[in-house]
């Protein structure tokens, strides 16, 4: 089941689907590498303000309107 | 190996790795920062000198993609592609080698000579993370030198292995996509063949397939088709974006390398773990933001009236020795010229000696960034983010200082509108205007009124301008780097440089000013200009005549608005001859009529000419309605 990011509770995994935004954002976020596949683990989410999460051993802040156009599915743990 | 040879060394690589810290390290006090051509994008440039050899360093802006998607970006890739440099440094950050490769991996494709430094290994021992990098080089084709750029360690190695790369003068292997990629690659680089492009052809093939179009190249029709073909059949066979595939292709390959030479334990300690929940979370977070803002406020302002203070003394004691001195023309001389150059000093300096230094020790431990986070919600009520937050609540000191913070945003838009705003925000020589009038005289009730009504105008000014400005909606993405404690030594460099940068740029204008201004006051011509404005001032704003000059000077130093009414007023004494209306009127106006000229200089020197004059021709119009408007009001209940 896909949601958008900013549904994400913290310490969740997920695996990013696809993104829904303008071409500058999604260039800058591509080069973060926001990329379909890609593991993102929510680190901080309090469900009003930015969000922290970790993709690609780096650690990076969203804005809420940027985290609710990126869609995911959330990562079964094994 | 020859003697006197001279190289170009150019230093790249993602924002947060201590590539900063790695320059200033290599380049000791020969420091030059410049602009790129036609971007307010800085390029620092100095020199060092290896067993004979004398290199050129070149500090090139931090980004994280080679895609010309900011001017960062573009001023990178030119640069490269222009100047054509010796050889790049590519300063990755040990703890996040995942990230920084995907830079690492597209300098690659340019197939200029790179060496990869492998910076802060120390740090992320720390965290547990352990990087052979004997394999990383084997796996990239590259020398790869682990380094500790902020206690100099790896240096000497670094510099050397870069020499000698140089005069081994082999390329690097690329990265190789898969077989459909590499086969669009090889036929879009046979178009391409005319352009003459040598090795840079496969950069070129690549980044016509990836993005949408080139200015640099300009394919005919016949190639477009081409490689909107090429793209087709690519996109076809991965089932994704073509803007999607070549990241996706170049992230596995990093990932690949990553995982090979990366070994990883529990970090040692979970202490920065915890100190960064601290200040993250909604209610200790903005408890500890509260604190370091007061600090920094009061720091700044305390520090620097202290400093004020003692240069007043010092230049007084000094005025009085040169008028002595019995040189020919002391008095001209003394008020044209060395009083200008002083008072640039004695009301900048003292100011944003101590914002440097507090600027560099917040940025250097990352602790701007988690600013951001936690103010990013509210200054969405002004169209902005959290990164613009700083500058502004800055600017309630001194606008200059705000003006030069503006930097933290990467944003070009968003620092133009920042920069805009920050004009409009009651430093503190304005606050001194509206105390000592209203305040005093007035009445305390009157001085939050006129905070609130600017405050208003900032939230609605700023909605409107990134409205004008912006195409698409914003949005916060940042990196949040790991905590840590900054290195003095490179505290003070960069707040040295910086200091430096910024006197030389300014000190000429706010000279210039000084001289017209002087020239004003020493001819006949106040009464004139206080006849041209009499319809204005009067009629219009309901002000009388004498404040003319006291607000024009305002533009010198705002706090001569204040003193300079005291000394025009005919009754000798504000209260007598300005009327309550009259003193919320001419405060308002002082607040947002003119940036000074020391603010004027800031501006320029981080927007341009056009810009900064944009702006405070706005500025001033604005005053002027505003002014208007307030008196028309006022003056239904008020004297």
């Amino acid at each position: 089941m896909q949601i958008t990011l900013d549904k994400v509770e913290k310490g969740q995994q997920v695996l990013l689907k696809e993104m829904k935004l303008g071409s500058m954002q999604m260039q800058r976020l591509i080069c973060l590498g926001f990329t379909p596949g890609a593991i993102i683990e929510i680190t901080q989410n309090y469900g009003k303000g930015p969000l922290m999460l970790i993709i690609r051993s780096t650690c990076l802040a969203l804005g809420r309107g940027v985290a609710k156009k990126i869609w995911v599915e959330i990562k079964n743990t094994p | 190996m020859g003697r006197n040879q001279k190289y170009t060394i150019a230093l790249a690589g993602n924002a947060n790795v201590g590539k900063s810290a790695l320059f200033n390290q290599l380049t000791g006090l020969h420091q030059t920062i410049g602009n790129w051509p036609g971007k307010t994008v800085e390029i620092k440039e100095g020199k060092l000198l290896h067993e004979d050899i004398q290199i050129t360093l070149v500090d090139l802006p931090g980004i994280y993609s080679i895609s010309s998607i900011s001017p960062e970006e573009e001023v990178t890739e030119k640069f490269i592609l222009e100047k054509k440099p010796d050889l790049v440094i590519n300063v990755v950050d040990a703890a996040h080698l995942e990230r920084n490769l995907y830079l690492t991996l597209q300098l690659i494709e340019m197939e200029v000579p790179l060496v990869l430094c492998l910076n802060q290994v120390d740090f992320a021992q720390h965290e547990g993370i352990q990087i052979d990098h004997l394999e990383l080089s084997e796996l990239l084709g590259i020398p790869v030198i682990p380094t500790v750029a902020i206690h100099g360690k790896g240096l000497h190695e670094l510099v050397h292995a870069a020499v000698a790369h140089i005069q081994k003068n082999n390329f690097p292997r690329y990265l190789r996509y898969g077989n459909e990629i590499e086969n669009c690659i090889q036929q879009i680089m046979k178009e391409l063949e005319p352009f003459n492009l040598k090795n840079w052809s496969r950069f070129f093939a690549i980044r016509l397939l990836e993005n949408k179009y080139d200015a640099n190249l300009k394919p005919d029709l016949e190639i477009q088709t081409r490689i909107d073909l090429c793209k087709k059949e690519i996109e076809d066979i991965h089932h994704e974006p073509i803007i999607y595939v070549f990241a996706s292709e170049r992230y596995s390959k990093a990932e690949h390398i990553a995982r090979k030479v990366t070994s990883i334990e529990t970090p040692k300690n979970k202490f920065r773990l915890l100190l960064d929940m601290f200040l993250l979370s909604p209610f200790t977070g903005y408890i500890a933001l509260t604190v370091f803002l007061l600090f920094m406020f009061s720091a700044i302002f305390y520090f620097g009236n202290f400093i004020a203070g003692y240069l007043e003394l010092i230049f007084g004691a000094f005025e009085s020795f040169f008028l002595s001195s019995g040189i020919p023309y002391a008095e001209t001389i003394w008020s044209y010229l060395i009083l200008g150059v002083l008072s640039a000093i004695e009301v900048v300096l003292p100011f944003i000696l101590p914002f440097y230094l507090l600027l560099s020790f917040f940025e250097d431990s990352g602790y701007i960034s988690r600013m951001a986070v936690l103010t990013d919600s509210a200054m969405h009520v002004s169209g902005l983010h959290g990164k613009a937050f700083l500058p502004l609540f800055l600017g309630y000191g001194c606008t200059v200082t705000s003006i030069l913070g503006t930097r933290i945003i990467e944003d070009r838009k968003e620092r133009l509108v920042t920069c805009f705003l920050s004009t409009l925000v009651p430093c503190s020589a304005r606050t001194i205007i509206v105390m000592g009038l209203i305040g005093v005289f007035i009445g305390f009730q009157w001085v939050l009124v006129v905070y609130a009504l600017n405050l208003l105008i900032l939230i609605l000014l700023g909605r409107w301008s990134s409205k004008l400005l912006k195409s698409e909606s914003p949005g916060l993405i940042i990196e949040v780097p790991s905590l840590r404690w900054p290195n003095a030594k490179n505290i003070v460099k960069s707040t040295w440089f910086r200091l430096k940068d910024f006197f030389v740029f300014v000190v000429p204008i706010i000279l210039v000013g000084h001289i017209i201004f002087e020239f004003i006051r020493n001819s006949s011509f106040i009464q004139g200009i206080e006849r041209a404005f009499s319809y204005l001032f009067e009629v219009l704003w309901g002000l009388p005549s004498f404040t003319v000059i006291p607000l024009l000077f305002g533009i010198l130093r705002k706090e001569l608005g204040l003193i300079m009414l005291q000394t025009f007023s005919p009754t000798g004494s504000i209260a007598g001859a300005l009327s309550p209306r009259q003193m919320i009127v001419y405060s308002i106006i002082m607040i947002f009529y003119f940036p000074c000229v020391a603010t004027l200089s800031a501006l320029i020197k981080e927007l341009g000419w056009k810009k900064s004059l944009a702006i405070t021709g706005f500025d001033i119009a604005f005053a002027v309605i505003l002014g208007v408007i307030v008196n028309f009001i006022l003056s239904l209940f008020m004297l």
